[in-house]
């Protein structure tokens, strides 16, 4: 039963890597690639999960691929648009940032 | 200055292709070298690395889109709703909350599968103040978190940036803030031995970043710091860790002068 369920977490990470590397080829263009940032994050958790109750080839694969769409999602997406120090930013300067690029 | 990389036709943003790297080699410092001290095998702490990246991406997210409440409330009927929050889903990350996050994420493994979470952090700690001065690079790259309007030796004149102010020599707060952090990288590395199964290693820590941030903060020019009672928000966040730090410092002595009385 306990490998029947990591063996449902190894699959279900294996798919959501495939899937978030899947979403950075064909929509980071259109600046979808939180989405595939979002599914590679999930994808890491479960291919750990499953690593950790039964580590088999499926559940590695899963976590390799989560790895690369998450890394390549963020890549393409964190641009430190404004990677404040602090609680220093307000509502002002988010106004003047978001003017001043789109 | 160079916001944007092209590989292979994809478009990556600079600062998180050079914080990747930094988190790259941060973590092979940590699984190969510092895990040599402590009982945890090399795989739990390259998963905990993960979800404390995990924990840094969604903490730093959370505390600026919280920061950011205010503007979507006063201005929702102007704005594009949808395409806002969107924006804001790609730019705008804070260290605090990251910093927060992070250590979340990794107190979440340990409670998950077990494992010491005093351990973990300590092991990792050693290296944040590596990946910190990484990431700096990629903020110059980018063009943000710039210094204030400087004529003397090593000042930088962005000319093509949508965050910096172009044609104006800056001070390198980027290259002297990763200087720095390198710096506190180095110390931890040359008191590990000393230090490295106690809490004082995160004391030292806080102390040495508390007082580079609070020094920094005064050449910053870049955004609205947030001031109150004439320091930023993040000169208060750097004393209450470096009071954090003192205490933490004194107490693990006092533990220890106590065993040995004992």
């Amino acid at each position: 039963m306990e490998e029947k369920k990591s063996n449902g977490l190894a699959i279900a990470s294996l798919v959501l890597g495939i899937l978030s590397i899947v979403i950075f080829i064909f929509l980071s263009f259109i600046g979808l690639s939180w989405i595939g940032l979002i599914l590679g994050i999930v994808g890491i958790v479960l291919s750990v999960m499953a690593k950790k109750k039964n580590p088999t080839g499926m559940a590695t694969a899963g976590l390799v691929l989560s790895i690369i769409g998450t890394v390549l999602c963020a890549m393409a997406l964190i641009a430190c648009i404004a990677c404040v120090g602090a609680l220093g930013q307000t509502a002002e300067t988010t106004r003047d940032i978001l003017t001043t690029i789109y | 200055m160079l916001p944007f990389i092209n590989i292979l036709g994809f478009k990556f943003a600079s600062y998180g292709l050079i914080i990747f790297v930094g988190i790259f080699i941060g973590a092979i410092i940590a699984i190969f070298h510092f895990s040599k001290f402590f009982d945890i095998s090399k795989e739990d702490i390259f998963y905990a690395i993960l979800y404390g990246i995990i924990g840094v991406g969604i903490g730093a997210k959370l505390l600026y889109l919280l920061t950011n409440i205010p503007f979507l409330i006063e201005n929702y009927q102007t704005l594009n709703l949808w395409n806002t929050l969107i924006q804001m889903l790609q730019g705008g990350f804070v260290f605090y909350g990251g910093l927060i996050g992070g250590f979340l994420g990794i107190y979440i493994y340990s409670k998950q599968f077990k494992i010491s979470f005093k351990s973990l952090c300590l092991i990792l700690l050693h290296v944040v103040p590596l990946v910190h001065s990484i990431g700096r690079v990629g903020c110059l790259l980018a063009g943000c978190c710039y210094g204030m309007e400087y004529h003397g030796f090593g000042a930088i004149t962005f000319h093509n940036s949508f965050l910096a102010p172009n044609n104006i020599p800056l001070f390198p707060m980027q290259i002297v803030e990763s200087i720095c952090n390198f710096i506190i990288f180095i110390i931890l590395l040359l008191t590990y031995k000393k230090f490295i199964k106690t809490t004082k290693t995160i004391g030292l820590y806080c102390i040495l970043y508390g007082i580079v941030r609070f020094i920094l903060e005064f050449f910053r020019g870049d955004l609205i710091r947030g001031i109150y009672f004439s320091l930023s928000t993040s000169q208060w966040i750097s004393i209450v860790l470096i009071i954090f730090g003192i205490s933490l410092f004194v107490f693990e002595h006092r533990k220890i002068s106590k065993k040995k009385s004992d």
